[in-house]
């Protein structure tokens, strides 16, 4: 269960890049401190029950990745309140901390140590990732001589080997060509099938409306609402058409 | 009433309550990834080849040798042992140096995982030092060689690992330290590029601090690293056994360590928003 009360984002812009001690002390000294406030996210309230896949659609720089953000403790909030009543796998992103001087092999391991396996575990796994991947053949190749294609393939193929009851997806469906984008929707309908919790974060309205029981609709910050995926997807468009 | 809005943004009011997994699992998961991550980075630093770990010994070695010949030649040192001496404190001291860059350099190289995986952050510096202590343990192998081979056994060389894990935790307490100030000002690195040239003349690493007169011996001993220094030579290469002298050693680096662990920890929930 994820449950979000009044949950509240602020972000300082500053007007002057101050990055360093000289600078810090400079304003310090002179007195201006020289910043903008900005609500990334602002009292945003919903509940998601067990088993739910959860669709979030907004425009850009709506705050929909601040969200999910939150929600996998990468970001802290400001004010309110985040319940997670579950283990929970962020996946905001595929390949993370991937070494393009090391091997398929060897970046396997490293990927699959920041997703909580042991080296041992990923050695097991790691026939049945280089498959779904298809890269078999380049298992002691250097990642850097793999196409972007086929990194993301092999990022999703690792990532997709951690399995908590709680998902957090950041637009990742959209990896690869048209076959292997069909094995991504099998492993997507898989999880929802076993009861997994998804919360997908989308500007892909066909991908929303095929996967999601409930849709939430998120614009400058605030949630416009949620609710059943045709009326929300309703909302959304309006929403765009209106800017 | 714009004070209190900034209040708010500075300190996050908010509330996370989350289920973690249990315990055991946990700590076996964290202490993986600290594995990896020093292994990844160990071998990025050598370049996967043993050519690599020579290049690094390079630094240290030209230091030594141009030391050597400045206070054999030059200044004609009377210090015993001399050359051991000298690279015991030079490798030592390259440790420290090592260790503490590599605390702030990581943190940044890390900073795109950061925004994308929750881990704590406290792994990060524990896996960057863990990297600089298996070059400084390589370093040390070769000296031990050396001074088995010049001096034969002495039973105190038994307890050189001790003021050598003082070290470790020292530099890295140090390192949490300034990986935090790191994070707010960028500007870090260059401040502390002068500072090791500081402490570097202000630790016995080409001098023997316990000849030297009155005043300027307070200074030297008013830096950590100094009663480091000295107990490492004591025990490699003088036999020589201090136990008020080796229980503050413990002390302070063990102090050192905590403070900066739990400042570090203190801060490493806004890590992935300064970068």
């Amino acid at each position: 269960m994820i449950e979000v009360r009044h949950l509240s984002k602020v972000f300082r812009i500053p007007h002057a890049k101050k990055k360093t001690l000289y600078h810090n002390l400079l304003s310090v000294i002179t007195r201006t401190y020289d910043y903008e406030e900005f609500f990334a996210l602002k009292d945003v309230t919903f509940k998601i029950e067990p088993g739910e896949f959860v669709g979030i659609i907004g425009r850009n720089g709506s705050g929909k990745s601040t969200l999910l953000k939150m929600l996998s403790r990468i970001y802290q909030p400001t004010s309110g309140e985040v319940i997670i009543k579950d283990e929970i796998f962020p996946l905001l992103e595929l390949g993370v901390g991937f070494q393009r001087d090391f091997s398929v092999r060897d970046n396997i391991v490293l990927y699959g140590a920041l997703l909580g396996f042991t080296r041992r575990e990923m050695n097991k796994k790691i026939d049945e990732i280089l498959a779904f991947s298809e890269l078999e053949r380049f298992v002691d190749a250097r990642l850097e001589k793999l196409s972007t294609g086929m990194q993301m393939r092999l990022g999703f193929a690792i990532a997709i080997q951690s399995v908590a009851p709680i998902m957090l997806v950041d637009e990742v469906l959209a990896v690869g060509d048209k076959a292997f984008g069909d094995k991504c929707r099998s492993v997507f309908w898989n999880l929802k099938r076993n009861g997994i919790t998804i919360l997908f974060v989308s500007h892909d309205l066909e991908a929303v409306r095929e996967y999601c029981d409930s849709v939430i609709v998120i614009d400058n910050g605030r949630l416009v609402g949620h609710g059943g995926t045709d009326v929300m997807i309703g909302e959304y468009t309006q929403l765009v058409s209106v800017h | 009433m714009k004070t209190a809005e900034v209040e708010s943004a500075v300190r996050p009011a908010g509330v996370l309550h989350m289920t973690a997994p249990p315990k055991p699992r946990e700590f076996a998961k964290h202490m993986n990834i600290i594995r990896e991550l020093a292994i990844a980075d160990f071998r990025l630093k050598y370049h996967d080849s043993a050519l690599g770990y020579i290049w690094s010994m390079l630094n240290p070695m030209l230091m030594f040798a141009v030391y050597y010949f400045v206070f054999t030649h030059i200044f004609k040192s009377d210090i015993p042992e001399y050359p051991l001496f000298l690279l015991a404190g030079i490798i030592s001291y390259a440790f420290f140096q090592d260790c503490t860059f590599s605390a702030m350099n990581s943190l940044a190289a890390k900073s795109g995982i950061m925004k994308k995986i929750y881990f704590p952050r406290t792994l990060i510096i524990f896996a960057s030092s863990s990297t600089c202590v298996l070059s400084y343990l390589i370093n040390l192998l070769v000296l031990f060689m050396l001074v088995f081979v010049v001096k034969g056994f002495t039973p105190l060389v038994l307890l050189t690992p001790v003021p050598v894990l003082c070290l470790i935790l020292f530099s890295t307490g140090i390192s949490f330290l300034l990986a935090t100030l790191y994070a707010y000002f960028r500007d870090m690195g260059q401040i502390w590029g002068v500072m090791v040239l500081v402490i570097f003349w202000l630790s016995p690493i080409v001098f023997n601090v316990e000849t030297l007169p009155e005043p300027i011996s307070t200074l030297v001993y008013f830096n950590p690293l100094t009663r480091i220094f000295v107990l490492i030579r004591h025990y490699l290469l003088y036999n020589y056994f201090d136990l008020r002298f080796l229980v503050m050693t413990v002390l302070y680096s063990s102090f050192s360590f905590g403070a900066g662990y739990f400042i570090f920890r203190r801060f490493q929930d806004r890590l992935s928003e300064l970068f």
